[in-house]
């Protein structure tokens, strides 16, 4: 890749991170929703231990959930004044926006998960195990990745008006359905939940990284196409 | 009483192929319904709840092999030199072919559950994976949906059927 993409890449992907860092859609808005969805799961399940049980599971759904948000902020900026359009037609290069909103998407979507998995400590009662936490960062990440690239293939495509905001979670649920079984497992050994061992963890890391590389090429090479019109 | 204008320019789509095909295909349903139902025995195991299989099995391949058609058909539009709409259009009725056929599986598929194993769904890995395939392709007839020109819808559509296709086999090789 060459370097000119890479510096692209990373100009927008800080715009975007600016862009957040002065309106704080994310913490005002999307950290309390994510927040609000750990607390209403416990409502749903009661107390005892089918929380702690369900904890990994109930953390990535909170994630998924506000992940589309998420990306629909990401791509509500972009559409709202046509600044999707003017990059376009400036002859930026699909590739270099593709990666950088997709990586301004996963630092978000990182801090979201890091907050919502110190929830789970205090709410749900889930106690982090000293030998699981190099699996639980590798799976958050790995996660992360994988969730931003699908966030941003499809948000691109779902942005625009005309009814497609509702497309969003119809297209990126079904799709995240190996992401959201491999971060719950990959946390689950890291947690030691139902004793499961650690090692038990790493084939969910694997398919996490093979499902984010697969998706970050697939999407670099088709957004140019999903955001033509 | 004079035909409307409309009525007077309609056409008929059929050509003789695709009414033989007919033919053979309702004769075909006649002597499968016969034979499901009448003639073959009822099974050792599973008793007269293994004639559900007669239709659920044809139906998930014939899906599957749709979805196969669409993926390879939004390639050919994709990677193709002259970008035929015709790759296009057969991506899109070969997908509907197998959402229909797709629901048609799981509606048999749970009804032979309720019968063999007392309730309708069980979370294996095979049951998911193929509720999702067909949320997949509800999304991806969703996209197709979408406004703008055809050949923009085209492209739009190939990209979400190309991806479709690998996303859906991955979460069918996951581990354990």
């Amino acid at each position: 890749m060459s370097p000119g993409r890479i510096r692209l890449a990373r100009r927008l992907a800080a715009k975007d991170l600016l862009i957040e860092r002065r309106s704080r859609v994310l913490v005002n808005q999307v950290l309390p929703f994510s927040g609000l969805v750990m607390v209403v799961f416990a409502f749903a399940l009661g107390t005892g231990g089918v929380l702690e049980r369900a904890a990994p599971g109930l953390v990535w759904l909170a994630v998924l959930f506000s992940s589309l948000s998420t990306v629909q902020r990401s791509f509500g900026l972009e559409t709202a004044d046509g600044a999707m359009e003017s990059l376009r037609v400036a002859g930026v290069d699909p590739i270099a926006l593709f990666l950088g909103k997709a990586a301004a998407l996963a630092i978000e979507l990182l801090v979201l998960v890091t907050v919502l998995l110190g929830l789970a400590v205090v709410l749900y009662g889930t106690e982090p195990r000293a030998e699981g936490i190099v699996l639980l960062v590798t799976t958050a990440i790995s996660a992360t990745l994988g969730l931003a690239a699908l966030g941003t293939i499809y948000g691109g495509l779902a942005a625009g008006g005309s009814g497609r905001e509702t497309l969003l979670p119809l297209l990126v649920l079904p799709v995240a359905a190996p992401v959201l079984i491999g971060a719950t497992r990959g946390v689950e050994a890291a947690l030691g939940t139902d004793r499961t061992a650690v090692s038990e963890g790493w084939p969910w890391v694997g398919l996490l990284l093979v499902f984010a590389v697969a998706i970050g090429v697939g999407g670099a090479l088709a957004f140019g196409t999903l955001i033509e019109d | 009483m004079t035909p409307s204008p409309q009525t007077s320019i309609r056409r008929a789509t059929g050509t003789r192929a695709t009414r033989v095909l007919g033919i053979v295909t309702l004769v075909m349903l006649g002597w499968l319904g016969l034979f499901g139902l009448v003639l073959s025995p009822a099974d050792v195991d599973q008793g007269d709840a293994v004639r559900i299989m007669y239709v659920h099995v044809p139906t998930v391949w014939l899906a599957y092999l749709a979805f196969i058609v669409t993926a390879v058909c939004s390639a050919l539009y994709l990677f193709g030199k002259r970008h035929s709409l015709g790759f296009d259009r057969v991506a899109g009725a070969s997908a509907e072919i197998g959402v229909v056929f797709m629901a048609l599986t799981l509606i048999s598929g749970s009804l032979w559950g309720r019968i063999t194993w007392g309730v309708y769904w069980q979370w294996d890995a095979r049951l998911t994976t193929t509720a999702l395939l067909f949320v997949t392709y509800i999304g991806y007839l969703a996209v197709r949906g979408l406004d703008g020109t055809r050949e923009r819808r085209a492209r739009r559509s190939a990209v979400i059927g190309l991806l479709a296709a690998p996303v859906a086999s991955l979460a069918h090789h996951r581990p354990r």
